[in-house]
């Protein structure tokens, strides 16, 4: 794990090129919960920018948190933003969206856990239509918990809720989505 | 939790956190001990996880990195704000600060005024709204220390030093005495004129000095009102030079 702190500790002094290391460090998590988000890439691409901007802006007021849950909360603020503020329709169909996140190229993170299985593009799109069916709420806890790999208090820092409500969600959009992928065949 | 009663969902989603407590953790490993529905729920949810945790992350489509501009420019560039003679201290620059400031002002200016109002019957028989423009017919011997204090002639005293514009500084403490001074002096002396002025202290200045001039209470006041105006203003340029 690298340690980030002296890289915070001089963006809050205004140092741009140790906050870009953040970005560097972030910046695909940050894409993948804005996509999830807002089911469609160009206006993710956008929020997550005005995400790190926002991040650099503010990040004087970061106080001992965790950075990525700080973070995550700017970034799902940016999209809502985004979506009051788009005239571009999230990609509509489910189908399609699993579609299109299908063809994006994927980041090269394996080396990064090797725990990961390899999942075939059947799996990963099946999965991928599950999440985009559930409530958004549900949907964004399982993003950051299941696939981000944030703990249930950083969870609730980034969804602006108690720990109870993150628990919750994540019973009910795992049970949901383990019943769409039983049904999907995937098991 | 009955030995009998299958396991909830949510039970089982935070057992495998390891997010349950302890009494719970322990009874529902006790009843999956001996279900075989639950068990199969369990793992079915653990498989979920472990397909979620394997699902890979799409590439971002570009670099999300700040452009490596000088700091102050990139501040600007990330504020949005355009350079701006109004620079005020960050906590100071939101519109709601200025608001709420304005707000304040505006709340003093009021109760100086009422204060004011309120004490007007007892010290003098002459309206209150009219004293600043009308001379008083009446004497007012009776005036207390407060009405005094500035009622000395000035068209004796040539104002050294007074801003012409005193009412127009943004800066955080106007000087009641200069500032107000210039908005209420009237345009020209007649009656005060040669009238020595009083001591300070002293409870009571000429009659018709003391009609003319306001009080001090009517000083601030007046300064206040105009502060919240100059701070009315501000909140509506800084927020939109924000933008």
């Amino acid at each position: 794990m690298i340690d980030e702190q002296p890289w915070i500790e001089a963006a809050q002094r205004g140092d741009v090129q140790a906050f870009n290391n953040l970005v560097e460090l972030h910046q695909t998590a940050a894409f993948n919960v804005a996509v999830r988000t807002l089911r469609n890439a160009d206006d993710a691409a956008d929020a997550t920018q005005e995400a790190f901007l926002s991040a650099f802006r503010m990040i004087r007021t970061l106080r001992g948190t965790s950075f990525r849950a700080w973070l995550f909360r700017i970034v799902v603020n940016a999209c809502y933003d985004a979506r009051r503020h788009s005239s571009r329709r999230p990609t509509s169909s489910i189908d399609a969206l699993a579609e299109e996140l299908g063809e994006l190229p994927l980041a090269d993170e394996r080396a990064l856990d090797p725990e990961r299985a390899i999942l075939s593009n059947e799996t990963r799109a099946a999965i991928e239509r599950a999440l985009a069916a559930l409530p958004e709420e549900q949907r964004l806890a399982i993003v950051l918990v299941d696939v981000q790999g944030l703990s249930y208090d950083e969870a609730a820092e980034a969804l602006a809720c108690p720990i109870g409500t993150v628990r919750s969600r994540l019973a009910r959009g795992r049970a949901r989505l383990r019943d769409e992928l039983i049904a999907a065949g995937t098991f | 939790m009955h030995p009998d009663d299958h396991a909830t969902e949510e039970q089982l989603s935070a057992l495998l956190d390891g997010q349950l407590p302890e009494p719970e953790a322990g009874a529902v490993l006790a009843h999956l001990d001996g279900c075989e529905r639950c068990r199969t729920d369990l793992e079915r949810l653990r498989e979920t996880l472990a397909m979620l945790h394997s699902l890979p992350a799409v590439a971002p489509p570009r670099s999300f990195r700040l452009p490596g501009l000088p700091e102050q420019r990139i501040d600007q560039r990330v504020s949005g704000r355009r350079p701006s003679l109004l620079r005020l201290p960050e906590w100071l620059a939101a519109p709601t600060a200025l608001r709420a400031l304005a707000g304040a002002a505006a709340a003093l200016t009021l109760v100086l005024f009422i204060a004011d109002a309120a004490l007007q019957p007892v010290t003098s028989p002459r309206p209150a709204p009219v004293s600043l423009s009308a001379p008083a017919p009446a004497a007012n011997d009776s005036a207390p220390g407060p009405a005094a204090a500035r009622s000395e002639p000035r068209a004796a005293v040539p104002p050294a030093g007074v801003p012409a514009s005193g009412g127009a500084q943004l800066s955080a403490t106007p000087a009641p005495d200069t500032a107000a001074r210039s908005f209420s002096e009237p345009p020209a002396e007649t009656s005060a004129r040669g009238v020595p002025p009083p001591a300070p202290g002293q409870p009571a200045g000429p009659a018709d000095a003391a009609a003319r001039w306001p009080t001090p209470n009517r000083l601030a006041g007046i300064v206040l009102a105009a502060v919240t105006a100059t701070l009315l203003v501000m909140s509506f340029v800084v927020r939109r030079t924000a933008r």
